[in-house]
């Protein structure tokens, strides 16, 4: 097919969750983030991408697994938490085919349901809860290109050019990521593709040789580059920028024009956790009384308001999903096409999305995915799926120009993490990131137990800088769990910074916190030092 | 609100349709965080309202906005005030003061121009619509005299706020990329004319799959164990192989 096509479609998920791990108490209800990740993404794209790879569909997708994502995945407590979990939705689901008898329509439902979580436990079993495990094994066998983004999902334009603390988010991903993939990324997820000039200088010194940026972060490039976004350009460290094509992620994520929303895909809001009383929800209950998503919706999106909602029809969906697949699969051939004709080389549609697009918001998104691949390889030659490393093995010279600072948020620029809702928070993480480099700085001979209070010192300070919490702050949702979560983090760090300078570290509390926020292990807090 | 009137009017960067869309895309990445309506739930202990130290720092929201956040202590106001005129010190009003420092190294005297926002006691933050993108801005707070004389608390680092416009300008350079064995990247220069630049018997324009092509042939041209035999000719050319130094993509180059 190389030989013959016009272009290529890079096609790169990108999976990212906060680091959320509750030892103390199972019933944290943002615990259930990563439960409904594991159930309606990671696992049913897993069973997807190990289909087409049984199948012997050459799809070349990339998945970026984020740092933390990757800390709880391996995380031996969650694993088994998530489990019970599964196993209370296939109870449930069985509930509901009892319940429902009467109702040919949602009994029918019922047993998708149960059917889709057996399904998705055999999975689970098939690879013992070791999911990254799983992702890896494609990686060896060709199937995927897997990258990490940076520690703890930071966003480098709010980090007040703090270059040492950057680095050290630079560093410890791709040293989580070498020690569990046993080789070097060859890419990193910026934290919301927050780029300023420079932050490649930081990839570089590990050895990345790409990251993504929105489209406007190659179109204002210095100078401006010949290809628009349909060639990555080299920073002046070498490192590649490959921009997100705009046109190609319209058709995914617009609410008008995009597929998702298409009027007879399973609607996210309507779910049985909200709709049946507390009593039959069983082990999905929460003690607390509040209501939560099960993953159980028996309604299609039909039209914007939550009442009178049709029932969901899989089959309809299903037919869907085969002529969505097929429009974009069309769109992408005639967009490469022109492409190639304008610029006179092959170019690269760069399509990156959030991996929990597929599945947890668009329920039919992975089996889109799957469809995609499979016409792409079967039905047409003109679009060859390619992953970003693959392209610059075969394309290394390409032109050389400084993106633009940006992010991949709103507007362009820093606004969902910059506004009056979280502003509040920034001096206490500069302020915080700059004693660290102190901290690094003055203890160059540390005790061990020094040592254990330094490290976990830049745990707090690296789980602080999570993007999520002012994009949370912003987008109104769990907003008092993600003000506790940075408050804890502050005062942990306050308080180890305070021992440390004092020497008086009070071991059982440090061994408290260590226990609690125990994402990388291995992590050196000298990474820290100027 | 603490928000100044932008002072120009911002070129469209976004069209409506995909601002809609980037819209859209923020209400569903929002959705893996939604578990359904908020209940009361304790946000955690109270931060330090300060930390005791003078200090402002700048962050950019947009190519025309500035985040501009500051604390200054009792000490630090009254160490600005003993350096002002003595007889307009006790007069003199807390400010910010907010510089142009765009193409240059600042040593707080070369600025362009700056502006001045005069501020209280106990504000500790502004979100500021400067309305110049493509600038470099730096930030201080300090005590400003009636008479106009200025005294820094503290001073934030530049920020370079991102433009809204394409560059205008085309110079073009080139790379060729390639992971080193010892992890590293391999970087090999070039320049728009020594790519592109026509040569007696080349095509007038090389596209880089043309100059990867060459390199191919020429490695493979090269006898067993290396030797004097350098980088092929393009093709068409009718130049004979030149050695390495000399070949004639490999210009001095720039970045």
């Amino acid at each position: 097919m190389a030989s013959v096509s016009s272009g290529y479609l890079s096609v790169l998920l990108h999976a990212h969750l906060p680091f959320v791990r509750h030892p103390e108490d199972p019933t944290v209800m943002e615990q259930a983030w990563l439960y409904e990740a594991i159930t309606d993404t990671y696992l049913p794209l897993l069973q997807v991408f190990e289909g087409l790879h049984a199948d012997g569909v050459p799809f070349r997708c990339t998945v970026s697994l984020s740092a933390p994502l990757v800390s709880m995945l391996d995380d031996a407590l969650l694993r088994r938490r998530y489990e019970s979990h599964l196993d209370a939705l296939c109870e449930l689901a069985s509930a509901e085919i009892e319940r429902n008898r009467d109702d040919p329509r949602r009994e029918g439902l019922a047993r998708m349901y149960r059917d889709r979580f057996a399904s998705l436990r055999t999975t689970w079993d098939c690879h013992r809860g070791d999911l990254v495990g799983a992702f890896a094994r494609l990686q060896d066998s060709g199937a995927l290109e897997i990258i990490i983004s940076t520690a703890t999902h930071g966003f480098f334009p709010s980090m007040n050019r703090n270059w040492p603390a950057m680095r050290a988010q630079v560093r410890v991903a791709a040293d989580l990521y070498e020690r569990r993939f046993g080789h070097r990324t060859p890419g990193m997820w910026l934290g919301e593709c927050g780029y300023v000039p420079g932050v490649d200088e930081l990839l570089a010194e590990v050895g990345i040789r790409y990251f993504v940026v929105d489209g406007h972060a190659v179109r204002l490039a210095t100078p401006a580059p010949r290809f628009d976004v349909h060639a990555p350009i080299y920073c002046p460290s070498g490192v590649a920028a490959f921009g997100r094509d705009r046109e190609s992620s319209e058709q995914v994520w617009s609410a008008l024009s995009g597929y998702p929303g298409d009027p007879v895909y399973r609607d996210f809001y309507r779910d049985i956790g909200f709709d049946l009383p507390r009593e039959q929800l069983g082990a999905l209950a929460h003690p607390s009384g509040a209501r939560l998503y099960t993953g159980i919706k028996y309604h299609a999106i039909t039209h914007k308001e939550l009442h009178d909602k049709e029932l969901y029809d899989p089959q309809a969906a299903r037919g869907r999903v085969g002529l969505h697949a097929s429009h974009f699969r069309g769109e992408r051939g005639r967009q490469i096409g022109e492409l190639r004709a304008r610029y006179g080389r092959p170019p690269i549609v760069l399509a990156p999305y959030d991996a929990e697009l597929f599945g947890h918001w668009w329920y039919e998104g992975p089996v889109f995915l799957s469809d995609v691949f499979r016409q792409l390889h079967f039905d047409q030659d003109v679009v060859e799926p390619l992953t970003p490393a693959e392209y610059l093995d075969r394309h290394p010279t390409q032109a050389a120009a400084t993106p633009s600072a940006s992010s991949w948020g709103r507007g362009g620029y820093n606004e969902y993490w910059l506004n009056e809702s979280n502003a509040w928070i920034y001096p206490h993480l500069h302020r915080a990131a700059e004693r660290m480099v102190e901290l690094a700085r003055s203890f160059r001979e540390p005790t061990s137990l020094e040592r254990r209070a330094l490290d976990q010192a830049a745990r707090e300070l690296l789980l602080m800088q999570s993007s999520d919490w002012p994009f949370i702050m912003t987008t109104g949702t769990t907003v008092a769990y993600a003000e506790r979560r940075l408050r804890e983090h502050v005062h942990r760090f306050r308080r180890l910074d305070e021992q440390l300078t004092s020497r008086t570290i009070d071991p059982e509390w440090l061994a408290g916190i260590e226990e609690r926020d125990n994402l990388f292990p291995d992590l050196d807090y000298r990474v820290y030092t100027p | 609100m603490t928000t100044r009137k932008p002072t120009s009017k911002p070129a469209a960067e976004h069209t409506s349709a995909a601002e809609a869309t980037a819209t859209d895309e923020q209400r569903i990445l929002a959705a893996k965080f939604d578990l359904g309506p908020e209940v009361d739930r304790e946000a955690g202990e109270p931060l330090p309202w300060g930390y005791g130290e003078c200090v402002i720092r700048a962050l950019s929201v947009d190519p025309g906005q500035l985040l501009l956040y500051w604390e200054v202590t009792d000490e630090g106001i009254d160490a600005a005030r003993r350096r002002l005129p003595a007889s307009e010190a006790e007069r003199a009003e807390l400010c910010l003061r907010i510089y142009d420092t765009t193409g240059r190294i600042f040593d707080g005297t070369n600025a362009h121009s700056f502006l001045d926002v005069p501020i209280g006691r106990r504000e500790r933050q502004w979100f500021l619509e400067l309305g110049k993108p493509g600038s470099e801005q730096c930030a201080e707070v300090g005590l400003r005299a009636p008479g106009g004389a200025f005294a820094r608390i503290a001073r934030s680092l530049e920020v370079a706020q991102p433009r809204r416009e394409p560059w205008p300008v085309t110079t073009e350079s080139w790379m060729t990329v390639r992971p080193g064995a010892d992890g590293r990247l391999e970087i090999e220069r070039l320049s728009t004319a020594d790519v592109l630049a026509p040569v007696a018997g080349r095509p007038a324009a090389l596209t880089p799959e043309e100059i990867d092509a060459a390199r191919i042939a020429a490695l493979e041209a090269q006898p067993p164990g290396g030797g004097t035999a350098a980088e092929a000719s393009h093709p068409g050319s009718s130049e004979q192989s030149q050695p390495r130094s000399e070949a004639p993509w490999r210009g001095s180059g720039q970045a």
